[in-house]
């Protein structure tokens, strides 16, 4: 197995890297952005129980269960120059919005919104009203509230979404395919490539692209099952209420 | 006085109304009782400005308050009946997460906080790795570190031991004595209030069914301790105020000398100069009437072949209540006031009424400090 490795050449190294390069940079840089706009998007719905709740977490759960085709073809649509957001961001940018760069970040956010939404709601769920009420009652006013407590007390919660949304992000390819196309430097990122790579029979470099994204794969995830929030969780609850150990 | 509060407030909850208006003292110490479910937390979190839905206001001197909103008073705290602390927090930086909101006042210091609650230890540690006793009193401190005018207690004695009773006591008095710092008092323990409120409400389905100073509770006719008798105490009691005169090692008796200077001997061990707060029992005084002074106006002979060695002259005040079993009469014994229940026939027999003079006669094993 590992002398595939030795038969790439320099130009299917710098191909590797600068498609995985871009990969990074596209779910670094989108799963950021969707941590600032969930954490009040997910504030509001954990703190609320009525239909528009459960509505407004239906569509943005949409992404987890339609094909990456349907996502991708609705994005298209919504991106093309003679679309109203298209048409919009030609005249802010004089660039075309569809199979660049930023189409890939604004798909990205669409599709892996869930993988970073619903952590932080359950996270906030379950943060208990009680400790909002001690802080209040402290003095802090709700932005210390949120900063000083809410955060810190769920920044499992944080490093679970965070590396949820990296991996899905890094893993897409439908959506992708549409909206971004195959632009070397700008577009192809590793599923791309690895599909590209796979249409010209180079086996070989597919492979040691694959085998990349299992690596970075199982070492995204692995934080998320360890921080699972079990253990966590386990000594959260027994300080919850006096009296049980005396 | 700009420091005296007073309020009212109304919630609505599907299954009852909590209604609640008092005044508070600088200084003072407000005690609210009432058996669980009679909506004594859900007041004081109205107060706090932690129900949402709560309607009212709160006056502190002229400046008056909303409940619920942005305007609400901050200077004051609600500290939870559980020993409610941040989890994820050791206990040190739950106590500064709360020293982060104290305004810049002369207050207890927080070094003498750490060390009236005995807590110096207890810093350290993770919250997970307290006992519900000590979780109670780091909660207490969290809630003086912000340097409160008005001190909401929720159950502040529940999961602790004698001792550190003892401690949150005595630096609650400390706190309104030299702080002026004024407190609610929720408690299901009327012993607790005893010690600490001058005021008292008692509350029940909600609503506030006695509003009056401690004494009266106790004593007066229209108390629910008196009208609804075993339903709030198991027995009616009063509490007297006494100095601890001597203690005879010999028999194990302490010799007290109430506010009103009466004598009363009790066989548990005080320290010479102590003030202490004794309880007695309305069940555990008997009443003696002289044969051959009935009905006149002069004093009891003391009864010579009795064990009994508390013996005191008194006046039947008033009785407070009357049915076919029990009778609860207040006897007045040269200012301190004394409950005794006596049977029913005893009080016929006896021809007890007002303004009889009585022999008061209580044990001293009977008697014990609050």
């Amino acid at each position: 197995m590992f002398d595939i490795f030795s038969t790439l050449s320099e130009q299917d190294w710098d191909m590797i890297f600068s498609s995985f390069g871009l990969s990074a940079w596209l779910a670094f840089s989108s799963t950021v952005v969707l941590i600032l706009l969930c954490t009040p998007l997910a504030w509001f719905l954990a703190r609320r129980n009525s239909w528009l709740k459960f509505f407004l977490q239906a569509i943005f759960c949409l992404p987890l269960v339609l094909p990456p085709s349907v996502l991708g073809f609705y994005l298209l649509v919504l991106f093309n120059p003679d679309s109203l957001l298209g048409h919009l961001w030609f005249t802010l940018t004089e660039t075309h919005l569809l199979f660049s760069f930023n189409a890939l970040l604004f798909a990205s956010l669409v599709y892996s919104l869930p993988f970073v939404l619903q952590p932080l709601v359950s996270a906030f769920e379950q943060t208990r009203e009680e400790f909002l009420d001690l802080a209040n009652t402290l003095g802090a006013n709700s932005r210390q509230t949120f900063f000083g407590i809410v955060l810190p007390m769920n920044y499992s919660a944080y490093l679970i979404a965070f590396s949820l949304g990296f991996a899905h992000t890094l893993g897409e390819f439908g959506v992708v395919l549409l909206v971004g196309g195959n632009i070397a430097g700008e577009t192809r990122v590793i599923s791309i490539a690895i599909y590209e790579q796979v249409e010209l029979m180079n086996y070989q470099v597919a492979h040691v692209m694959a085998i990349l994204v299992v690596v970075v794969s199982i070492l995204l995830l692995l934080p998320v099952y360890a921080m699972n929030g079990n253990l966590l969780r386990f000594s959260f609850d027994k300080s919850l209420s006096v009296g049980e150990k005396s | 006085m700009m420091r005296d509060f007073s309020f009212q407030l109304e919630l609505s909850r599907p299954d009852f109304k909590v209604e609640v208006s008092s005044n508070l003292h600088e200084g003072e110490c407000l005690g609210v009782f009432g058996h669980s479910g009679a909506g004594k937390s859900s007041f004081l979190r109205a107060l706090a400005g932690l129900e949402r839905k709560a309607k009212g206001n709160l006056l502190k001197g002229n400046h008056k308050f909303s409940l619920s909103d942005e305007n609400r008073f901050k200077q004051l705290v609600l500290s939870f009946q559980d020993g409610l602390l941040f989890p994820h927090l050791s206990v040190e930086k739950n106590l500064a997460f709360a020293s982060r909101f104290a305004p810049d006042l002369g207050f207890m210091e927080e070094s003498e906080i750490i060390e009236c609650l005995n807590i110096q230890h207890l810093l350290k540690k993770k919250v997970s790795q307290l006992s519900g006793g000590e979780r109670k009193r780091i909660a207490l401190a969290q809630s003086l570190f912000t340097k409160p005018e008005l001190l909401l207690l929720d159950e502040p004695f529940a999961f602790l031991d004698t001792n550190a009773k003892i401690k949150v006591r005595d630096m609650l008095q400390i706190l309104k004595s030299q702080y002026k710092v004024s407190m609610v008092l929720v408690s299901h323990e009327m012993l607790d209030l005893c010690q600490l409120a001058e005021h008292l409400l008692v509350m029940e389905k909600g609503q506030v069914c006695f509003q009056g100073s401690v004494d009266e509770a106790l004593t007066s006719k229209d108390s629910p301790f008196i009208r609804q008798i075993g339903h709030f105490t198991k027995s009616p009691f009063v509490s007297l105020k006494a100095y601890v005169e001597s203690f005879d090692k010999r028999y194990g008796l302490s010799e007290l000398k109430t506010e009103h200077g009466q004598k009363i001997r009790v066989s548990t061990e005080h320290k010479v100069g102590d003030n202490v707060l004794v309880k007695i029992d309305a069940q555990q005084v008997s009443l003696a009437v002289s044969d051959r002074e009935q009905g006149s106006g002069s004093e009891v002979e003391a009864l010579q072949h009795i064990s009994i060695l508390n013996q005191l002259d008194g006046v039947i005040e008033d009785v407070l209540f009357r049915d076919d079993y029990k009778v609860l009469l207040l006897v007045q014994c040269g200012g301190d006031r004394i409950i005794s229940q006596v049977s029913g026939l005893s009080f016929e027999k006896m021809a007890l009424e007002k303004n009889r003079r009585v022999k008061v006669l209580i044990k001293a094993a009977s008697i014990h400090e609050i």
